[in-house]
């Protein structure tokens, strides 16, 4: 891989040389290709029937999660420990047993239109937040037909609504359930892919381009460009990069934040443009597309701010708005969260919001953290449809992470983070986080053979000056 | 002692949905062989008669005749409260002047019932007469639900004319006229979706289309309409209800005013 | 370093000849040469560029200014980097890299410093701006990298990834697209029109019944009413379908052609029917790539590829409108177009609600505004002083009676006692003079006022007549609900 090749090979510098030698510099290397399986088609929609109220999705959540919870819990305490529901606590007693349900975290911070209503009428003035935890949460686990309240040994603040878990404990006499030990649905068993090729096989991750507030991106972007598409670099950086097979764009593509964020002249000239500018992203994007797409396959995912919609599974971006790449058969749009198979390598993750979201509703905030839970809670976004906005769905909840991924990711992230989770079964999951690239300038690089992974940034001088902003 | 058990409570469901349209109030008569209901609405102009057979029910007992005044409208909220799948019981005792609902959740885990006063009402059954009818048509539900729609657009009355070739529904108005002509289907791969005609002599005759927009409360019911028509006599338009009963539209066509000439 | 030997080596003329070219352009037309740029310009791959490049500037070492590319391993463990150094500053950044595998010069200039590295990628830009044509197709040729799966679509995927596309977020967004009502109404005078005509060949839905249809037409024409169901979707689909088979389609597209012809029933707002062939070659492009077909008289597929990508800009926009984002993207796509293509984007958002913002298409609103067919006057205040007087509308529905709407000066005494005259149209009936004078007091009241069923029904049962009901007088007189108790005796 790369880095390795840097240390040992020092091609760097044979360009700095009279066009002599044609036949070495002028190699021509063909992209390599790159068995491709998408496994998406769970979050697309194929309906349209909003009438239906969400309580649907924690009751098949529970029910489907129960199946692989119940597995854990045998194996770590025991195949004889008892599991019980809710109403059977009673004959339990002060008993130890297990109970299986879903957390709801209650929380005084968590807005509420009916509080927001209500307190609107006594003009008692709200200060904006941003992280909803506070010491008064509490935690109640609740199954289909009841709920108890959680005291003891599971912090409240490193679960969010939504969780499916076990928990081990017995019921105290205030009603309270007295957690001892709790288990995680976590990640199911790998399943053994071997690997086709030996060859040097890698994907491109990259998010948040935010092209609406592009500035001093779009050099970067043309950078990366010119270098997914070797047209940069040495002869041997360009051989390397015809080993990449994948861009995966995750994300926020055209605009990267909300409007009140936007750094910009005062509202009354951005009123106006700011759709044109929107338009303009996207103009600008499909330049970038087909750039890209005329020498690599390239998925675009949609985000959060991305012109699709807002709930989740977002919808794949809409051909028509890029009709230049759109020629190509390269340009995938795919859905978020998307979950693919290349080169027989499982990759699954969203554009970010799940994670973002977890993080104003507990303590956790390192993102990388929270990544690796989402994996053990075997969730992509257990805070929906709870803070985070999805479709109704009645019988299934494609957000279950039902089989082992080798790549799991989170696009929009402050910065690169990537970590190699190993799992009692012999799991290994690489956790990226990508770096939004408005903001970092970097794109990260995963070898699909060893999963090993690193970001590549793409500076001007001048950006550097200052230092780049992180 | 009444007592009726039908094991798709969607079916009870959907019989009130396609009267109560029509009617505020209306009178079960439970007997030995089924419950009847008959019943016009306020205007006199349409009549609902309903017909739910004894051996259509999962369980039934009618010890003595009862007639039961229903408000329609408490009686469909007591029906929401079931699910579709739910098993629904109905009973009363002899004399009595409330009636009784018992869902159960087919899995026996959910059981609820429902008690809901009666009402005195007054009676007012017409006799109909067995009528050979010139034209009987049968159309697609869905499809006839459709044009009754489409047409009420154009205009209050539907013209509906049937002739050898077919029948015509047309409708006259502020905006414009509408034709919709549906010929016999030549082969019937489907019986649901052919459109037969059964006629002895060409008929044409004028209904308010408000009221034929009210029958078609009924499609859910059945996937086939049946129209009978005969000059001046009123159309009766017919859902099979499963294969336990059916219900009945008559409808008075318009007809020429006199006093205009 | 390099060449040795029997190596393939560029001969010294057309060496000369390319550094010719660059002094040119950096010297005399004083342009930021980079490595990309040249090979485009030059035909040449990257990596000869960028050596022509630094060629150049060792022989030119005074007079210009370089930027460098340099790329590799950093020492401090963050992973690789690809940077753009300027001259002074190149052995700082290399300092920088734990293992260098990139360096070579991007660009050259003659200007001593560049203010901004950013003017680098402007270069990129306007080498883009320039070759329209052939965008990025050229440039992959020139690259390092060959791609052998990244082929263009062919015409009939793009469409149908657009559609399914579109199906896709059309479910999930969950409402009609902003389009839909319009298509609908359309569908619905289709629907009328055919039904009338019992053109059974015009029926069709969807590209699947489509076929079916050719197999068994005889099917079809007995049940083109049955279609109706169908033509809501195929009205919709019919708006992006694209040939599948090349007979088929001008098939397709001679019947799509005729349709704008006729006079539009759905689009009220269109009064002119300049206007109305107009717009509906808006909203349909297909018909406008027809009736493009027609007189290009189907080229040869090259120039259908370019004749596509105006289509496709169309439907960029289109589309992007049905997404909800109407009023804005309206705005730019104006701003976006050369002005000879505004006026049919102007009348695709006239389907819609005209936006505020956008100054041409309110002067469209304007014009038909003020166009001689007469829209609902807001009536809102006479509505509290007058008696309204019950309309007759069975009267209005009678066919064959001839009215006229008339602008009419109607004074009224406001409630503080001042005069008010208003002008607001009648609808007179000119043939029947006994009706007249109630249809004269009568407004044109919204549709919802004249809910006719109510007030005829209970009319007394005594109008029993026995006459069968003779359709085609009965249309021209009044007809009478009869009761079911004329039929039925009742039971005691």
């Amino acid at each position: 891989m790369m880095l390795q090749n840097a240390e040992s090979t020092s091609s760097a510098g044979k360009l700095l040389s009279a066009p002599t030698n044609l036949e070495e510099t002028e190699t021509v290397y063909s992209r390599v290709n790159c068995s491709y399986k998408s496994l998406s088609e769970r979050f697309g929609l194929q309906s349209k029937d909003f009438s239906r109220q969400f309580a649907h999705i924690y009751a098949v959540r529970l029910t489907k999660m129960r199946e692989l919870l119940t597995r854990r819990v045998r194996n770590r305490w025991g195949p004889d420990v008892r599991i019980r529901k809710l109403f059977e606590l009673q004959e339990e007693g002060s008993r130890k047993c297990v109970i299986l349900g879903t957390i709801f975290k209650h929380q005084e911070l968590k807005p509420s239109i009916l509080k927001e209503i209500s307190e609107e009428h006594q003009l008692k003035p709200q200060p904006p937040r941003t992280l909803f935890f506070d010491d008064s949460d509490q935690l109640i686990l609740e199954d289909e037909l009841q709920r108890i309240q959680l005291i003891g040994n599971l912090d409240v603040h490193l679960v969010v609504t939504g969780v499916v878990c076990a928990v081990l404990g017995h019921e105290d006499g205030d009603g309270k359930f007295l957690v001892d030990d709790y288990c995680w649905a976590g990640v199911s068993e790998p399943v053994q892919r071997p690997l086709q090729s030996t060859d040097d096989r890698f994907i491109v991750l990259l998010s948040g381009l935010d092209l609406a507030n592009s500035g001093d991106t779009l050099l970067p972007l043309q950078l990366f460009v010119d270098w997914i598409g070797g047209f940069l670099g040495d002869m041997g950086e360009q051989q390397h990069q015809a080993h990449a097979v994948r861009v995966l764009i995750a994300g926020n593509s055209v605009k990267g934040c909300a409007e009140h964020k936007t750094p910009s002249l005062p509202n009354t000239y951005k009123a106006n443009t700011g759709d044109s500018v929107i338009l303009d992203a996207t103009k600008l994007l499909d330049d970038f597309l087909v750039q890209l797409a005329s020498s690599i396959d390239v998925d675009i995912m949609p985000g959060e701010f991305d012109p699709s919609n807002h709930m989740m599974p977002q919808q794949p971006l809409h051909y028509c708005m890029f009709p230049q790449a759109s020629m190509y058969q390269t340009l995938h749009g795919v859905p978020n969260p998307y979950e693919c198979e290349i080169g027989e390598r499982r990759i699954l993750g969203t554009s970010g919001q799940p994670i973002d979201d977890i993080a104003r509703y507990c303590k956790l905030t390192d993102p990388i953290d929270i990544l690796q839970h989402t994996l053990e809670w075997a969730h992509l976004a257990p805070t929906c449809p709870d803070t985070l906005s999805c479709y109704p769905y009645y019988q299934e909840d494609p957000f279950i992470i039902s089989e082992c991924p080798d790549i799991y990711f989170a696009g929009n992230q402050p910065e690169f983070q990537s970590k190699l989770y190993e799992g009692p079964e012999g799991q290994r999951v690489r956790l990226i986080c990508i770096p939004a690239f408005s903001k970092a300038h970097s794109c990260v690089v995963v070898n699909l053979n060893n999963l090993d992974c690193y970001p590549v940034c793409f500076s001007t001088s001048d950006s550097m000056d200052p230092g780049p902003d992180k | 002692m009444f007592e009726a058990r039908l094991v798709q409570s969607s079916i009870l469901k959907k019989v009130l949905e396609a009267i109560k349209d029509l009617l505020n109030e209306a009178t079960f008569d439970c007997s030995d062989s089924g419950i009847q209901l008959q019943a016009m609405d306020n205007s006199h102009v349409s009549l609902v008669s309903m017909n739910l057979r004894s051996d259509g029910f999962d369980k039934y007992r009618c010890d003595r005749n009862i007639s039961m005044g229903m408000n329609l409208g408490s009686m469909t909220k007591i029906l929401k409260c079931a699910a579709n799948e739910d098993v629904v019981t109905m009973k009363a005792q002899d004399n009595a002047d409330t009636v009784t609902f018992v869902f159960e959740s087919p899995n026996q885990e959910k059981v609820s019932d429902y008690e809901m006063k009666l009402m005195n009402l007054d009676q007012e059954h017409l006799g109909i007469p067995e009528t050979n009818y010139a034209c009987v048509v049968r159309l697609p539900a869905g499809e006839f639900a459709r044009i009754c729609r489409d047409l009420s657009q154009f205009g209050e009355s539907v013209v509906i004319s049937c002739t050898k070739e077919g029948v015509k529904f047309s409708s006259t108005g502020d905006i414009g006229s509408a034709n919709i002509k549906l010929a016999q289907t030549s082969n019937v791969d489907k019986e649901e979706l052919a459109v037969t005609i059964e006629m002895e002599e060409p008929v044409t005759l004028t209904f308010a289309s408000r009221y034929l927009n009210s029958f078609t409360k009924a499609t859910s019911l059945s996937n086939v309409v049946q129209l009978s028509m005969s000059p001046d006599v009123p159309l009766v338009v017919e859902y099979r209800i499963g294969d336990i009963g059916h219900i009945r539209y008559y409808l008075a066509p318009k007809i020429e005013d006199e006093d205009n000439n | 370093m390099g060449g040795m030997g029997a190596m393939v080596e560029m001969d010294v003329g057309s060496l000369r000849l390319y550094l010719q070219n660059i002094e040119e352009y950096v010297m005399d037309e004083d342009k930021i040469v980079t490595y990309k740029w040249l090979s485009k310009n030059l035909d040449i791959h990257v990596n000869t560029a960028k050596q022509l490049l630094y060629t150049f500037a060792t022989e030119q070492k005074d007079d210009v200014h370089l930027t460098y590319l340099v790329g590799g391993v950093l020492c401090d463990g963050t992973g690789c980097k690809i940077q753009i150094v300027r001259q002074e500053d190149l052995e700082k950044a290399k300092a920088e890299f734990k293992a260098l595998t990139s360096e070579h010069v991007y660009s050259v200039q003659k200007a001593r410093t560049l203010p901004d590295l950013g003017a680098l990628y402007a270069v990129d830009v306007h080498m883009r701006d320039e070759n329209e044509d052939d965008k990025s197709v050229s440039c992959a040729r020139l690259s390092a990298i060959t791609c052998s799966h990244s082929v263009l679509r062919q015409q009939e995927e793009i469409e149908r990834l657009r559609q399914k596309a579109r199906a896709a977020t059309s479910a999930v967004d969950g409402k009609q697209w902003p389009t839909g009502p319009s298509v609908n109404k359309r569908a619905k005078a289709l629907n009328n029109k055919e039904v009338a005509t019992g053109d059974a060949s015009k029926v069709e839905s969807g590209s699947k019944k489509e076929l079916k249809n050719s197999v068994i037409p005889a099917m079809f024409a007995a049940q083109t009413c049955k279609n109706m169901k169908d033509e809501k979707p195929k009205a919709a689909e019919t708006l992006t379908a694209k040939p599948k088979a090349s007979n088929g389609s001008s098939v397709f597209f001679s019947k799509q052609t005729e349709k704008p012809v006729k006079p539009k029933v759905s689009v009220s707002k269109d009064s002119a029917s300049g206007l109305s062939s107009k717009d509906s070659e808006g909203n349909k492009e297909e018909v406008k790539r027809a009736s493009k077909s027609h007189q290009e008289k189907q080229e040869d597929s090259q120039s259908k590829i370019k004749l596509s990508k105006n289509v496709k800009c169309n439907i960029t926009k289109q589309t992007e409108k049905k997404g909800g984002k109407g009023k804005s993207i309206n705005m730019d796509t104006n701003e976006l177009l050369p002005a000879k293509k505004r006026k049919r984007i102007l009348v695709i958002s006239d389907s819609e609600d005209s936006s505020g913002d956008d100054i041409l298409d309110r002067d469209d609103a304007e014009a038909s505004d003020s166009s001689p067919l007469p829209e609902v006057s807001p009536q809102l205040h006479e509505s509290n002083t007058d008696d309204v007087i019950p309309p007759t509308p069975e009267a209005e529905l009678k066919k064959g009676r001839k009215r006229v709407r008339k602008m009419k000066d109607k004074t009224f005494m406001e409630e503080d006692g001042y005069m008010l005259t208003c002008k607001e149209y009648v609808i007179e009936s000119c043939t029947d003079s006994e009706e007249e004078q109630t249809n004269e007091n009568e407004k044109k009241q919204p549709e919802e006022n004249c809910e006719p069923v109510k007030s005829d029904t209970p009319k007394s049962p005594k109008a029993v007549s026995k006459e069968p009901p003779a359709k085609k007088k009965s249309l021209r007189q009044k007809t009478k609900q009869a009761t079911l108790t004329n039929f039925f005796k009742k039971i005691s």
